[in-house]
């Protein structure tokens, strides 16, 4: 990931946390004040409905006392008294008294509980109702909560029960009002606030909810829901009406009738969340686009911070990268907007020190190498000149020696000194000659070389010596079945090859396995020549190919050297792989070029080419 | 005394005897408004109408405007009208009438006995009419022992169309005005063969409920009103009359319909239903509880239909039901008293198990969107066989329909008793038509099956 990624993230990051962290609290700051609000509003109606439930009471029972003081109740009272009374003549007077003094629900009934008038219901006449003589002095009762029958059936009723006599006879009067949409309308309740009312009409199959506007169509799970709430007593929940309408947050107050313990309806203070939701949507939504501006400020900010930071940095790996590929004189430019004391700008200050100091360095490693070069060609010269020297001045001063004494061997001793100082001189030229080779390698001449046959004749060249070997090498040759054919010199390849199997051969001075192996792949072809000798160290391995360096006693360390020169020479490339005493791999990779072998089959010569590349 | 003072005391007695005799005697002139809860929106001389107030209203139309041959009084004798004499022959198979002669229709043409055949033979296609001999003859394939009683029925009327549709008759009073679902305007017909009624004026307004009514007779709007006999007498001074019990009151249900299939179901209903409360209270025992189609006093037999509540055959038979989904109860929305014995019904059942969901609509004979239905049908005939026949008619029950006249009473009551055995119709009550009048219009009568007499009525006037 680049610096400029990380600061763009760790940018974005600390913008986008922070505005959240921000949002969330300033939600959740309104969300408790709206939480507040609304309990305040819902003790607000709660308390309105309280009282207005008190007046409406007391109302119905003025009313209810009104009415039993009324001349035509009081007639009524009288005439039913008698014996034998008909109380047909009186069907009509409940609807007439509900009618004039504004009530819902008004019943006359005997003191055995025989409806003699209803106003709600004026076909139930001559029914019995049970429940108003289960109390004995009703006009020391407040109003309550109860079903009334009606011909749309039962409906919730605030009643008020007033006793009155006739001359020896007892009658009720059971007055009431309607609990629904109407009575919910005469409370006010505050903004983003509604009352709902929820009923469960013990003959009805469902309850049914309705606000101050009537009735509101319910699901299923909805109406078990609210039945459910009903049961659990003063509560507070989110209530959602239909699938698209807006939750709600819902107080409930559960509505009991004569018996406390018998819920019959529930109360419900409903708020709206649309505010809360509406101010935490904003909120949301501000926060977003503070976080998009962030993020966009960051973008900016980050990439000026990275056009500021990382260029240089990147120029300074750029660099790096160019001095590791052994560009040593590359130099990294300050900028002119860092400044003096800018860590970045130290740091390429620094970069550049070390780039000279390295060309320094290097210069004087190589002029080192180069003294330590010639010296070590003095060395090599120096030795292998002297091997020869030495029995030529033997051989010269015998031959001095025999010709001071004059003796009679003389003959043949001059034949004998005379070879061996041809000898050893050939020994000298043939020095001058190895030194002179290296020293002047031949440009390769290119042609199409097929490497397994390259390989074959190089095995067959050695097969006798190394059979003769008193230590027995077995030399084994695997070669691909595919084409292997490349662009090269045979002649130079040819002596690289025995330059690796003698190098192998002297590796095994015990006998072992070699190995020459060639490789095809799809843009190469590679030979492997292994052996099982000593190995070599680490060390070693990575000197192995400098002139004039030898493990070998009698060596010129040039073997490995001329290998090397021939397989660059060829654009190819040649690694060695060591363990000691396990062996060592010697892998060449040559590249078949097609253009190589154009160049082959036009006679060009390779290395023009290869220096193109 | 002096013989001058006996003259002025007998001169002074003269004036007051003449004076009362003024107060009591017919007087010509004046108009007589009178309030219908039915209401007509066409001329049509259609017979049988489920809607037992439309039905009245049309009758006591065609009655003052058209002529029957013969009429009935009270006691169901017939009278001579435009048929002055009659005989029959071949046992009631075939009648003569002699028709009167130089009866002038209100066009002013003289009713030709051909028009009587004309209409007479459009309300009873299965009769063959004829003039023969000066005399018109009626010939049927089964005898008509009956033929007096149909003859007076209004559906014999003989009445002709005019060019704008109204009825043209030979009756006491002609169609000056007709302003449909509105109102009817008769004024008396000067050259009417019986002679010139009373009245100027009749002036009819339909569609009033009885509230409304009952407001306007208070008021001294309108002369005549129809009383609702469960509400107490609108005016001190309005005298109230009422015919027998010509109206039934009953169930009906809609066969069609899935929840009225099951026949327990039906007769658990029936069981529920307390005739007695409904007699006693809403009607304020005004007509006559009844489980039978015919009243008792046309049928003799109706005490033999048991209408006693059995609730507890009522619940029995509810809980053998194996559905027990409500059912909807339509009764007419304009009739006060339907709603009241409905929604009745309605607590009877819940009584027994039953759900009734009662609702106020126009109702047809046979309403498709309802479970059951309750009905006022009215009977207009005496005679027993008519009067259920026309029963079956409205209520398109095919063995009553197909009764014959000259039926006997245990004939009729089987006939009866087959129809109600399965329930589909409940009778409930018998009710009669009632009327408050205002107190200076006379002569005022009322049959037994609810027909009026305008001709004879006349309105004193304002002092």
């Amino acid at each position: 990931m680049s610096l400029r990624t990380k600061l763009l993230l760790i940018f974005g990051g600390i913008v986008v946390i922070a505005v959240a962290l921000v949002s969330f609290a300033v939600s959740a700051g309104a969300g408790r004040a709206f939480q507040r609000l609304d309990e305040q509003r819902t003790a607000a109606l709660v308390g309105q409905f309280r009282r207005e439930f008190q007046l409406q009471g007391e109302s119905l029972a003025v009313r209810a006392a009104a009415i039993t003081n009324s001349p035509a109740v009081r007639e009524m009272a009288i005439s039913l008294s008698r014996p034998s009374a008909d109380p047909a003549p009186y069907l009509n007077l409940a609807p007439t008294l509900a009618s004039e003094q504004q009530l819902d629900f008004l019943e006359i009934l005997e003191q055995d509980g025989t409806i003699i008038s209803s106003a709600q219901w004026p076909a139930r006449f001559g029914l019995r109702e049970s429940w108003p003589t289960s109390v004995a002095d009703w006009n020391h009762q407040s109003a309550f909560l109860r079903y009334e029958e009606t011909p749309q059936g039962s409906q919730l009723a605030l009643l008020s029960v007033r006793q009155f006599s006739g001359l020896d006879h007892g009658f009720y009067l059971v007055a009431g009002r309607k609990i629904d949409s109407n009575f919910l309308r005469t409370l006010v309740p505050p903004e983003g606030t509604r009352l709902l009312l929820w009923q469960q009409p013990p003959d009805a199959a469902s309850g049914q909810l309705e606000d101050s506007s009537g009735a509101i169509d319910t699901s299923s799970d909805l109406s078990a829901r609210l039945g459910n709430i009903g049961k659990s007593g003063e509560m507070t929940t989110t209530l959602r009406l239909n699938h698209s309408a807006d939750p709600l947050i819902a107080h409930t107050l559960p509505l009991a009738g004569r018996d406390p313990s018998h819920v019959l309806a529930t109360l419900i203070v409903a708020s709206s969340r649309r505010e809360l939701t509406g101010l935490q949507n904003n909120i949301r939504n501000i926060g977003a686009l503070i976080a998009l501006v962030g993020i966009a400020f960051s973008i900016l900010a980050s990439g000026w911070w990275a056009t500021r930071i990382s260029r240089p940095i990147s120029e300074l790996s750029d660099a790096a990268q160019d001095v590791t590929g052994g560009n040593w004189d590359r130099k990294v430019y300050l900028d002119e907007s860092l400044r003096e004391n800018d860590e970045v700008a130290v740091l390429i200050g620094s970069f550049n020190r070390m780039t000279e100091e390295l060309e320094r360095q290097r210069d004087r490693a190589v002029q080192a190498e180069r003294v330590a070069a010639w010296r070590e060609l003095a060395r090599r010269l120096a030795h292998e000149l002297n091997n020869p020297l030495f029995p030529l001045q033997i051989t010269v001063e015998n031959l001095v020696k025999a010709r001071q004494q004059d003796s009679l061997e003389f003959g043949e001793i001059f034949a004998e000194s005379t070879a061996t100082l041809q000898a050893e001189l050939r020994n000298l030229k043939a020095i001058v000659v190895r030194f002179s080779d290296f020293s002047k390698m031949p440009t390769p001449q290119l042609r199409r070389v097929d490497l397994n046959q390259l390989v074959s004749e190089t095995a067959r060249l050695f097969a006798p010596q190394l059979a003769a070997r008193s230590e027995a090498i077995k030399l084994e040759t695997v070669l691909t079945s595919a084409d292997a054919r490349v662009g090269a010199d045979p002649d130079l390849l040819r002596r690289a090859f025995e330059n690796l199997v003698l190098n192998a051969i002297d590796a095994m001075p015990n006998g072992g396995q070699l190995t020459i192996r060639t490789i095809a792949q799809s843009a190469s072809v590679v030979v492997e020549v292994c052996d099982t000798g000593t190995g070599l160290t680490p060390e070693e391995c990575s000197r192995l190919f400098t002139p004039y360096y030898t493990t070998k006693q009698h060596g010129t360390g040039l073997g490995l050297a001329i290998v090397q020169a021939v397989v660059s020479d060829h654009g190819a490339r040649i690694s060695v792989s060591s363990r000691p005493n396990v062996g060592t791999t010697f892998r060449m990779e040559f590249q078949r070029h097609p253009a190589i072998r154009d160049i082959v089959d036009a006679g060009a010569p390779a290395r023009a080419f290869m220096r193109s590349q | 005394m002096k013989p001058i003072s006996l003259l002025l005391v007998a001169a002074l007695n003269f004036f007051c005897l003449a004076s009362a005799r003024a107060a009591t005697r017919p007087r010509y002139g004046g108009t007589l408004q009178m309030e219908a809860r039915g209401v007509l929106t066409s001329l049509d001389t259609q017979s049988s109408d489920s809607y037992a107030d439309r039905q009245a209203l049309r009758d006591r139309v065609v009655s003052a405007v058209c002529d029957r041959l013969v009429t009935l009084d009270n006691a169901g004798n017939p009278h001579a009208s435009l048929a002055s004499a009659w005989r029959s022959e071949r046992e009631a198979r075939s009648w003569y009438f002699t028709l009167l002669s130089g009866v002038l229709l209100h066009s002013g043409s003289v009713l030709a006995p051909q028009l009587v055949v004309t209409a007479l033979s459009g309300a009873n296609p299965n009769w063959h009419i004829r003039m023969q001999d000066g005399e018109m003859l009626i010939q049927s394939d089964l005898a008509v022992t009956n033929m007096l009683a149909q003859l007076a029925q209004t559906r014999n009327a003989v009445c002709i169309r005019g060019d704008s549709g109204q009825w043209i008759g030979t009756g006491p009073f002609f169609m000056a005005d007709f302003q449909p679902g509105k109102s009817i305007q008769l004024r008396a017909f000067n050259d009417c063969w019986r002679g010139r009624p009373f009245l100027d004026r009749i002036d009819i307004e339909m569609g009033k409920s009885l509230s409304e009514q009952a407001s306007d007779v208070e008021l001294g709007r309108t002369n005549v009103v129809e009383a609702d006999p469960t509400q107490p007498k609108v005016q001190s001074t309005a005298v109230v009359s009422a015919s027998a019990p010509d109206e039934l009151l009953a169930l009906v249900f809609s066969t069609s319909r899935p929840a009225a299939q099951d026949e327990k179901l039906r007769e658990a209903i029936a069981k529920s239903i307390d005739r007695s409360a409904i007699f006693q209270v809403l009607l304020r025992r005004q007509g006559e509880p009844s489980a039978s189609l015919l009243p008792e006093w046309i049928s003799g037999y109706a005490h033999l239909f048991n209408g006693a509540q059995d609730l507890a055959a009522a619940r029995q038979l509810h809980a053998e039901l194996t559905s027990t989904a409500p059912l909807s109860l339509a009764y007419d929305a304009s009739d006060a008293i339907a709603k009241l014995i409905a929604e009745r019904i309605a607590v009877n059942a819940r009584e027994a198990g039953i759900i009734l969901q009662t609702y106020g609509e126009v109702l047809a004979a046979r309403a498709p969107n309802a479970d059951l239905k309750l009905v006022r049908i009215r009977i207009d005939s005496p005679d027993p066989a008519l009067a259920l026949a026309r029963v079956g008619e409205i209520l398109t029950l095919p063995s009553l329909q197909k009764i014959a006249n000259g039926q006997s009473i245990e004939n009729l009551y089987l006939a009866e008793r087959e129809a109600l055995k399965d329930y589909t119709i409940i009778p409930i009550a018998h009710l009669s038509e009632a009327f408050s009048l205002v107190p200076n219009l006379h002569d005022w009568s009322i049959s037994s099956w609810g027909s009026l007499r305008f001709d004879d009525l006349w309105i004193e006037a304002a002092p």
